[in-house]
């Protein structure tokens, strides 16, 4: 065949790369309907669409990966078949690829004669191309109709000619242009997505229609027209806007698709002349649309000085970051298409055109609109990212975003609001003073305990005397409502009493913790100028001090009735002081009604009772306490006192859990995580603790799992709170670890309100992190003393106040909220702005990272670790398969634990500098340890040229580029090694690279169709079909002896089933098409005279041999009969071996839930392992169509019978093999029964079959392989050998084996055809016996192995004369197994698996197989022998032998040679 | 919030201020006092003149 060789196009380099990252995908090929109106004619289509192939090369070029790289091969005489059915095809041929190296890559299938289904791989088309080759398709076709010659322009260059050109061309002033355009571009467009990114970009996807409004396109273009730019220009720039409001980019990568056709004749050609542009372009909000329209125009027509560079170069040459998670550079792009929905013109029928959608996405997004006067648009996306609401949403703020800014293009871009958000309806409730509310539950629960510490309890009743004279005794120490008062107290009781005595009296208690530094209480009392401070300290500052002890006296003789201050619920209750991340402590002033309200909200979520126990864990100095507090005593519940030094032993602290039976336990994520190493240790079931609430810290999903796995009853609940918006604000309940992938924060207690907002005060779409905002009732009344810092932090709202909270949240789509991190730990380092909290997170991902924090220092990322953390380099890797370079912590330090604030939160600003620990640096040489280190560093060296390679250095960073990754894959897989590129981008050094290693089969030159023909037969081969390839010996040998013997058996099987199921026809015969589709035998036929060799061609399509009856409501009688009948048709009718297929299927119902499925073939298409296989993949297809109609049919295996038949030729042309059976065979005899001298060569006979149930062959196999030590089968084989011995009586003979052919190769299995050979075993019972013998058949058996695809054709020829006549055959169709227990099932009550009836001619005097049940194991031993050969009586003496030669094998040990 | 450069210091029923970019309506609730600048200026201004950051009716109830 003629064929001419091109380098690739650079755009084409791109695509085929994409196509070896992800082979034989969907993402690139193209679905095209033509709908026709009226019938079209077949013949006259298919040679119309011969013409247009004819025509344009590319449609004739398949793809490989030369010496220099990737090449096109244009072939000539490409034939492309029409594919012609009846049945809708879109959905099988959307989901089938295509095979870049074999082709053709463009499919074709009429429908009904009314639906044309194109298939095409981009890397030959365009968008541009459609309009080509459907004007072409329909001039040739009309033209043939009309009888006359077609019009259609003269082509004077080929796409080949093109990419020869453009391979040759040099980009350095472009790749200049970009190198500057793109320094410090940013590697990625974080648009948020629904779900957390996938180790591997996976390319599914869908695409969702949208509206714009009537009047869009010409609003779109009066706008262009204004600011000299297009209404491309003008859509980007609204889609930029967009963008900018999603991901909060300022600077912002967009790609475009751009065509090269940049002279007029390219225009008539079909082929990829598309490229991608990254435009990057700036947005700020500030501006307004019009300024934007302008930036994106300049910066559009400066790069469209340069988009001939093809993207992939563009990517390669600047080593920008490759991440196997997303596509280089670009991530989202966007593209404005013009539409001609004119219908075309098919002779006397028109057609009207759509693109199909085949279920990918090449990127995250792509954003398109058509214009045909009005636009409309879709969206492609990542399925893997996104919801479809999620795509809504962005399309309907496009759509709002798009239509403000073409009314208004000069309103700054800020001012457009994507949402009309609604006021969410707070709960308002005006609640008591927090001492009247305990004072209520005194009043009902006098005598249950309140509080324990250390073993003592103190019941409601004496509480509140307690407290009763300790208020009296302060207001007699001169405190006063309104007033503060001071509280330095270890964690006793004592807290307890003195705050409710502090809020009896009217004043707010101001807590100080004794732990905290000495000048915090200076600091804080003087602050808030407290009229005393209650102690139990001694003698401790300057301020007036109310000391328990000194006063106890006077305490105790004070009334423990209520002093009765008449305290309004707005009055403060305490000012608790925060530290924030800069600047002094400040005192939040928070009022009874705040606290009240929040715990009105907190009965509502986890309603409190008088039976719950609590911990008062925390410092009072830290609101949590407050909840402790009140959480028990204002509905009669008990609180437990830690004390200090118990609350900081994590397993005195487990013990007084289970001791106190805590059902109310509030702890940092950090104690938690703490509290559940120790219970880890030393398990306790603390049933009764019903609720642990979590807050102060961001929840790590790593904590909630370890703490899920203890297996506790307790239910978690997130809280996310703030002291200035009193102690909580939102609540996320969690069940369990599942769903909690990320720090979810929940919804708003019902008292407050959240806001997600931007920099400009506009609330931020939904999945778009911002700013949080707090509205309601339990706002903080401000900062004690600072009212210029309550002014910025609490900000106006409508009608009340919302507060600033500083964290970053996004609103969930389902509700809820994720909290992202503090608006301080967003840093800019290098220009990028990062989220420290998303680098945490991806760390604590790690199984060995038990708690992490990542801070900056020295403008590096430093990263804290605790746990047993691996080395440097193999974090770094783990990071960079979810984290852009730019958010690796430069360092990692391993500490101990991390250290924590007085309030049990990470405290940053004490962590060490970051040289403490295990840090090592990245780009230290370490040398290869492993063989697959050295092998890698070696390959590496060899395709960079770069010596020296270390097992941490980046593939990418040393000058790789996608083109020298396949280069590395290649080498590798010469070595045997096998590398898939995703692999590769995921893990780009040696060290981390080296345990994805897997060894290979080498691979074999792709198979070609045609290939080896001569030219003279392929033009004579029918128009139909698409391959043709020598037959395999075995095939030959079976026509020759057909031939011979007058057909006799014919080597025709009929193979009858019982199956359980319900039947559906239409679902069977899309079974056996999807079958055929995938498996070419089975449109294959056989022709043995016509070419200069036997030859097997394969049809485009065949019909498809099914038939269907129904026997339901038959007497079972007369659906025997019928059965039996079809059964003997199947038999009598014998196929023609000239005609595809050479096989068929009649399924018969037998009831609602059972058919009969009877199916023949030709055993030279089908060996049994392919024809169960077959009968398998029918049934469970069958099934899989039941369930869905749509459902895609699998790709067709890799490994075919062709490749097997080149096998079967290289075997029988080795030397090595013909020596090794020449030296085996030489002089030796199949004959056992004739006298071996060439009588009938071909006997015309009918075997007689005896089958019979082995039940104890399982066990006796297992027995004989155990003990000698080989597998089953060899087991089974010296049984055959024994009973042959016993009744031929000889110590030598010679048996067949039956071997299997099939390649060791991916997929080998799954190819059918008849991969089967016989061998012959010549045998000498003198010298082995029992176990012996079984090893010696084993071995025998190995040492065929690599010889036994040498045609038994051949092999007879060593021997004294042809005759083989006993044969052996071990069978376990493994296929089988897959039908256990699924929905449609074979009904054997025998073994499970066989056949009803059973029409198999052997050709063999004595035929046996052991078939062994996948599923059940159960053994069947089935015996077909010829009667003029061997008696009946001598075949049943061969079953009885068999049976005993297995028995006294698992015997062993005895003499078993008894010649008799 | 932080997009802003201008601003208006503002009060509302209980006497509690605020301040309020320049560009935007003043929320229902909330009179501007007159005072306007930059953050810093409306800052400083309020640190000045509010003297009590409790709300005007326990101020009131309080007697201070």
């Amino acid at each position: 065949m003629n064929s001419r060789i091109a380098p690739v196009s650079g755009l084409q380099r791109g695509l085929w790369f994409l196509d070896r990252w992800n082979p034989g995908s969907v993402a690139y090929t193209v679905p095209w309907v033509f709908t026709f109106d009226a019938p079209v004619d077949p013949d006259v289509l298919e040679q119309s669409l011969a013409q247009v192939i004819d025509r344009h090369e590319a449609l004739r070029t398949t793809f490989s990966f030369g010496p220099d790289g990737p090449q096109q091969t244009v072939h000539e005489n490409v034939r492309i078949p029409l594919r012609r059915t009846d049945h809708t095809a879109l959905d099988e041929e959307m989901h089938a690829g295509f095979d870049l190296t074999i082709g053709p890559l463009l499919r074709a299938t009429l429908v009904s004669g009314t639906t044309l289904i194109l298939i095409v791989h981009h890397i030959v088309w365009d968008g541009w191309s459609a309009g080509v080759f459907e004007r072409e398709l329909a001039e040739s076709y009309t033209a043939a109709i009309e009888g006359r010659e077609p019009v259609l322009p003269e082509l004077t260059t080929q796409y080949a000619d093109y990419a020869t050109e453009q391979a040759a061309e040099v980009y350095d002033d472009h790749l200049e242009y970009w190198r500057e355009q793109l320094s410090g571009a940013p590697s990625r467009l974080a648009v948020p997505t629904d779900r957390d990114r996938p180790a591997q970009q996976d390319f599914t996807g869908d695409t969702r229609e949208f509206e714009l409004p009537l009047g869009t396109a010409a609003q779109v273009q009066d706008l262009a027209g204004a600011q000299d730019a297009t209404p491309f220009i003008v859509q980007l720039a609204a889609f930029a806007a967009l963008m900018n409001r999603y991901t909060g980019a300022e600077d912002l990568v967009v790609g475009t698709p751009v065509t090269t056709r940049d002279r007029p004749e390219l225009a008539d050609l079909v082929g990829y002349f598309v490229n991608i542009v990254p435009l990057r372009l700036r947005v700020d909000r500030a501006a307004t649309f019009r300024e934007l329209v302008e930036h994106v125009r300049d910066t559009a027509f400066d790069a469209y000085a340069y988009l001939d560079v093809p993207f992939d170069v563009v990517v390669d040459t600047l080593a920008l970051e490759r991440s196997a998670q997303h596509a280089p550079l670009v991530q989202v792009v966007f593209g404005t298409h013009a539409e001609d929905a004119a219908p075309l013109r098919f002779g006397p029928a028109t057609a009207t055109r759509q693109v199909h959608h085949n279920g990918t996405s090449k990127f995250d997004l792509t954003w398109s609109t058509f214009d045909d006067g009005e636009l409309r648009g879709e969206v492609e996306y990542s399925t893997g990212l996104f919801e479809v609401s999620t795509v809504d949403r962005m399309t309907g703020h496009w759509r709002t975003l798009l239509a403000a800014v073409l009314s208004d293009p000069d309103r700054p871009l800020w001012k457009i609001e994507l949402d009309v958000e609604s006021a969410p309806a707070l709960v308002e409730t005006r609640p008591r003073c927090l001492h009247e509310s305990f004072e209520n539950a005194a009043d009902r629960f006098p005598d249950r305990p309140a509080l324990t510490y250390e073993g003592q309890s103190t019941s409601y009743a004496e509480l509140d005397a307690r407290a009763n004279r300790l208020a009296h005794a302060l207001i007699a120490a001169g405190v006063r409502h309104g007033d503060r008062v001071g509280l330095l107290l270890d964690r006793t009781d004592a807290i307890v009493v003195s705050i409710l005595a502090v809020l009896k009296t009217g004043a707010a208690y101001v807590p100080v913790d004794p732990a905290a530094p000495d000048d915090r209480a200076a600091f804080v009392f003087g602050d808030t100028d407290v009229r005393l401070v209650v102690t139990d300290q001694g003698d401790v500052g300057p301020w007036p001090l109310f000391d328990l002890s000194a006063q106890r006296e006077t305490i105790v003789a004070q009334p423990s009735s209520r002093p009765g201050v008449p305290v309004r619920p707005d009055d403060l209750a305490y000012l608790i002081f925060t530290s924030g991340s800069t600047g002094k402590p400040k005192g939040v002033a928070v009022a009874h009604e705040h606290v009240g309200r929040l715990m009105d909200s907190g009965q509502d979520h986890f309603a409190f009772a008088e039976t719950d126990v609590w911990t008062l864990f925390h410092s009072y100095a830290f609101d949590w306490t407050v909840w402790e507090l009140w959480g028990a005593l204002h509905h009669g519940g008990r609180l437990v006192v830690v004390p200090y030094l118990v609350s900081r032993s994590p397993e005195g602290f487990a013990d007084l859990l289970a001791e106190q039976a805590v059902t109310c336990l509030c702890l940092t994520p950090s104690a938690l995580r703490q509290l559940e190493l120790t219970l880890r240790s030393a398990s306790r079931a603390l049933p009764d603790l019903r609720w642990v609430m979590l807050g102060g810290e961001a929840l790590d999903p790593a904590v909630v799992r370890r703490w899920f796995d203890l297996g506790l009853s307790a239910r978690l609940c997130n809280l996310y709170g703030i002291t200035e918006t009193t102690v909580h604000v939102t609540t996320h309940d969690l069940t369990g670890a599942d769903g909690f992938e990320r720090s979810l924060i929940g919804s708003p207690m019902p008292h407050l309100a959240a806001h997600v907002l931007d920099d400009w005060l506009r609330p931020c779409p939904v999945g778009v992190p911002g700013e949080l905002y707090i509205a309601g009732g339990a706002l903080a009344d401000g900062y004690w003393g600072r009212p210029g810092l309550t002014a910025q932090r609490f900000v106006p709202t409508s009608g009340g106040r919302l507060y600033r909270t500083g964290d970053v949240a996004r609103r969930l789509a389902g509700g809820g909220m994720e909290y992202v991190g503090r608006c301080d730990s967003q840093v800019k380092i290098r220009g990028f702005r990062i989220e420290l909290g998303e680098i945490e997170h991806a760390l604590g991902a790690h199984s060995s990272v038990d708690s992490c924090v990542v801070t900056v220092h020295d403008d590096r990322l430093a990263a804290y670790v605790t746990g047993p953390v691996p080395t440097y380099p193999e974090l770094r890797a783990f990071l960079a398969q979810s984290l852009p370079e730019h958010m690796i912590p430069a360092t990692v330090t391993v500490l101990d634990k991390l250290p924590v604030t007085v309030n049990g939160k990470i405290d940053r600003k004490a962590l060490p500098a970051p040289s403490a620990g295990s840090v090592s640096s990245p780009n230290a040489y370490v040398a290869p340890s492993t063989p697959g280190e050295r092998l890698l560093t070696e390959v590496w060296a060899d395709v960079l040229g770069v010596p020296d390679i270390g097992v941490h250095d980046n593939f990418f960073h040393l000058g790789g580029d996608s083109i020298r990754a396949v280069h590395l894959a290649g080498k590798l897989r010469d070595h045997g090694w096998a590398l898939t590129l995703p692999d590769l981008f995921a893990a780009p050094t040696p060290a981390t690279l080296a345990p994805s290693l897997r060894p290979c089969a080498v691979e074999r030159a792709p198979a070609v169709p045609f290939d080896g023909l001569s030219e003279m037969d392929c033009q004579a081969l029918p128009d139909d079909v698409v391959d043709a390839y020598p037959m395999a010996a075995m095939q030959v040998g079976m026509i020759y002896h057909m031939e011979l013997s007058g057909d006799a058996g014919g080597y025709h099987n009929v193979n009858s089933y019982r199956v359980s199921g319900r039947l559906d026809e239409h679902a069977l015969r899309a079974a056996v098409a999807g079958v055929m589709a995938r498996h070419p035998v089975l449109r294959t036929s056989l022709d043995v005279f016509t070419y200069r060799q036997p030859l097997q061609l394969v049809h485009a399509e065949a019909p498809t041999p099914v038939e269907v009856d129904d026997l339901c409501g038959l007497p079972g009688a007369a659906q025997q009969q019928a059965v039996r009948a079809v059964f003997d048709t199947h038999c009598a009718t014998r196929f023609d071996l000239r005609t595809a297929p050479l096989f068929r299927v009649t399924a018969q119902r037998l009831a609602e839930d059972t058919f009969q499925l009877t199916i023949a073939e030709h055993h030279s298409i089908l060996d049994g392992w392919s024809f169960t296989s077959l009968l398998t993949e029918i049934l469970e297809r069958h099934a899989e169509l039941l369930a869905d109609r749509f459902a895609p049919l699998a790709l067709p295996p890799a490994s075919t019978y062709r490749d097997f038949v080149a096998a079967e030729q290289a075997a029988a042309d080795s030397e090595t093999s013909q020596r090794f059976w020449r030296e085996r065979l030489t002089g030796a005899s199949g004959a056992l029964w004739s006298d071996g001298a060439g009588s009938a060569e071909a006997t015309a006979e009918i075997p007689r079959t005896v089958e019979q149930l082995l039940p104890d062959a399982p066990a006796q196999l297992q027995a004989i392989a155990e003990a000698a030590g080989v597998p089953i089968k060899a087991a089974a084989l010296a049984a055959h050998v024994l009973a042959l011995h016993r009744i031929t009586g000889r110590d030598r003979l010679t048996t067949g084996l039956s071997v299997n052919g099939r390649l060791e190769e991916r997929n080998g299995t799954e190819a059918y055809g008849l991969f089967l050979n016989t061998v012959p075993l010549v045998l000498d019972l003198t010298t082995s016996t029992g176990l012996d013998l079984v090893r010696e058949l084993h071995e025998a058996e190995v040492a065929l192995l690599p010889h036994r695809r040498v045609p038994f054709a051949q092999l007879a020829r060593y021997m004294t004369g042809t005759r083989l006549e006993a044969c052996f055959a071990f069978l376990r169709f493994h296929a089988l197994g897959r039908l256990d227990g699924s929905a449609t099932s074979i009904v054997d009550d025998r073994i499970g698996c066989e056949p009803d009836m059973r029409y198999e001619p052997t050709n063999f005097a004595l035929g046996v197989a052991l078939v062994q049940d996948p599923s059940s194991d159960r053994i069947l031993l089935a015996v077909d022998h010829l009667r003029s050969l061997v008696p009946d009586d001598v075949a049943d003496a061969y079953v009885s032998a068999y049976t005993e030669a297995l028995a006294a094998l698992a015997a062993a040990r005895t003499p078993l040679i008894s010649v008799q | 919030m932080d997009a802003f450069k201008d601003f208006t210091v503002v009060i509302n029923d209980e006497e509690q201020y605020s301040i309020w970019p320049a560009e935007l309506d003043v929320p229902a609730g909330w009179t501007p006092t007159g005072a306007s600048g930059t953050r810093d200026e409306c800052v400083r201004h309020i640190d000045e003149v509010w003297t009590d950051i409790r709300p005007k009716s326990l101020r009131v109830a309080l007697g201070v």
